[in-house]
Parts: structure tokens; sequence; C-alpha cells
């Protein structure tokens, strides 16, 4: 019973795995050609969330044809920023370092996790393999997780805190630490040291047997 | 051994409670603003109280989920890792996070009906798969368990 439902819901994951990888394909597909039209390479799209200055208020209004009034309020914007001399030299090096080092990684861990997904549902779960496997994804996502705070980081002090960009009626959100992908790199290192543990269980017993 | 999973439950306790918190304080703000009547909620719209609720019902359950989560981390902190109550424990996060995927991907779903600009898949794949990992690894613990009594057995 329990062998069966866990193939089940690996053949789940897996299937579920292509499709949303199917779906990144499109949207890195959708980002690469909206990266080409810019036609000044000196300006750097810079996202930026805003927030009402009274909060969860609708700060605009827009007037329809028939004099509708609907309010509203911007939630995201993307602005064209002039890159300066320091910007360039910073993202440079960092997207030089990161852009290889980051496409590797990516590759690896998402062939670990199927590499895992297909032994669990070979009923091969307590190996040291899978082990391994859960580390380097867990590895991964910690450099992700830094990645992403670098290079907004980047975004927000070199590019958009000095500038005197403002809405009215909106403040520009800050910095925010993005921890998200922390909590899921934190968590595979969790399911490794079980998995460790585990592993150390099945040794054990084999040695008893 | 040891040591980096305690590291790692003690890490992973903090940042639950962050995210629970932030989330929670979120609310609670709107609230506020709400009784303070400088939110804009307007209650003539028809689907204004359906959204609330729905909105209400899948923060509740991301609560209950990352307060089990808690429980479970706790737990494996002290040692107790393949036990009964850790694989209960697991399935109803693992069934909570499913019921999350669905309502969001619903609230998503009313979303791009309402909206020409909504852009992508309303579905939410990585909700649907967490549900379905914690699910796996809930069996895979069972497993370990089955093989941690047959040691007990053994010994």
């Amino acid at each position: 019973m329990k062998s069966k439902s866990i193939r089940i819901l690996s053949i789940l994951i897996l299937l579920l795995s292509i499709v949303m990888l199917g779906d990144g394909f499109l949207g890195f597909k959708d980002g690469w050609s909206s990266a080409d039209g810019d036609l000044d390479k000196k300006i750097h799209r810079v996202d930026v969330s805003l927030n009402p200055a009274v909060a969860y208020s609708l700060p605009d209004t827009l007037q329809l044809a028939d004099n509708r009034k609907i309010p509203y309020q911007i939630g995201n914007i993307t602005l064209g920023m002039k890159t300066d001399k320091v910007y360039e030299l910073f993202s440079g090096i960092i997207g030089l370092v990161s852009t290889p080092v980051f496409l590797l990684l990516i590759i690896w861990a998402g062939l670990s996790f199927f590499r895992f997904i297909r032994d669990v549902q070979r009923q091969q779960i307590f190996i040291r393999s899978n082990v391994k496997r859960l580390r380097v994804i867990c590895w991964m996502l910690l450099l992700v997780g830094i990645m992403k705070n670098v290079f907004a980081g980047v975004d927000y002090f070199l590019l958009l805190k000095d500038s005197d960009v403002s809405f009215p009626g909106y403040r520009i959100t800050g910095f925010e630490f993005d921890y998200s992908t922390f909590f899921l790199a934190l968590l595979f290192g969790l399911f490794a040291e079980i998995f460790a543990l585990g592993v150390k269980l099945k040794e054990e017993q084999e040695l008893t047997v | 051994m040891k040591r980096n999973l305690n590291t790692l439950c003690f890490v992973l306790v903090m940042l639950c409670i962050v995210a629970l918190s932030s989330n929670n304080i979120d609310a609670l703000q709107l609230c506020y603003e709400m009784g303070k009547g400088t939110a804009y909620t307007d209650a003539t719209q028809k689907n204004f109280l359906i959204e609330t609720i729905i909105r209400a019902v899948d923060m509740n359950v991301l609560l209950i989920a990352g307060i089990l989560l808690i429980i479970v981390v706790s737990k494996i902190n002290k040692g107790l890792v393949f036990v009964w109550q850790n694989i209960t424990l697991f399935r109803w996060i693992g069934y909570l996070l499913g019921i999350h995927a669905l309502v969001s991907s619903a609230v998503n779903y009313v979303g791009k009906q309402a909206s020409e600009t909504f852009e992508g898949n309303p579905f939410d794949y990585q909700g649907v798969i967490a549900a379905i990992f914690v699910l796996m690894v809930a069996e895979i613990f069972a497993i370990g368990l089955r093989m941690k009594e047959e040691q007990d057995l053994t010994v």
C-alpha cells in the first residue's frame, strides 16, 4: 500500500514538474524577447513595488468614457533606469560570475531532483546518493536566495535609492530581504539530514541481518 | 549529524515564525485600516464578501500548516524523527498545502476572468508540487518508522 502511494505521488510530481518546466520555458522566452526589444542597452529595467501612502486605500481614479469613475492602485511598475559606470561595473562582475554558476547549479539541482524522485519511485529511498542529492538542492537554493537578494540589492541601492523617483500618493517599497528561497533550502537541508538518519538506520539493520 | 539537524531545525522554526507573523501583521493592518475607514473596501461590490472569506480561509489554512510544521520540526529537534505523530502531521501539512494550492488557483482563475492583462497560467503548480512532495515525505517517514520498529524488535 505504502509503496503504491509513493509511486503514484512520485509520478504526479514528475508530471507536474515537467508541465511547470514548460511554463517556465515560455516565461523565459517572453522575457528574452522583451529584453531584446530594449533599444538603448544603457537602460536597465528595474521592478519597483509601490504601496499606497495610506495602507489599503486606492489613491488613483480612472475616468471612463461614460463618466464612470473607477478607483485603482498601482502595485508594481517597471522603470527604465539609465545606468552609470559604477552600476555597470557591479552588475557586469556579478553577471559574469553568477550567470554560468547559476545555470550550472540550476541544471545540477534539477537533475538531482528528478533522479531523487526516480529513485524513490523505484523504491530506492534510504540510499547515500539521495542524501547527496537533497544536499545539492539545499545548497543550490541557498545560492539562488543569496543571488536574488544581491540582484535586488544592487538594483535598489545603486539605481533607485538616490534617484528621487517618487509617485504621488504612494511610497516606494525599499529593499526587502526575500527569505522564501532560504526557507525552502532549509527544508531540503532538513530532509537531507533525516534521510542521512534513515540511511544509517538501514545500514545498521542490514548489518544486524 | 545531530548538530546539523538541530541547527537546521532552529533556523527553520525562526523562519516559520517570521513568515507567519509577517503574513498576519498584513491582515491585522487591513483590519485596522478597515475599522478606521481609510481602507478601500466597497461593501456594495457583490464579490467583496466572497473574496474576503476565501482569502481568510486561505490565510488560516497556511497559518495552521505553519504551526504544524513548527511542531514537526521541534519534535525532530528533540530526536523524535521516525514516529507516528510526525507522519500524521506531515500528512495534514500536505492536505493543507493542497487546499491552499486549490484556493490560490481558484483566486487566480477569478482574477484572470476579471482582468484582460493577467498573463500566465492561473493554476498553482508550485503549490500542488509542494503538497504532493510533503505527502511523499510522509510516506517515506512511514517506511523509516517501519524500519525503526523492525530494528527495535531485532534488538
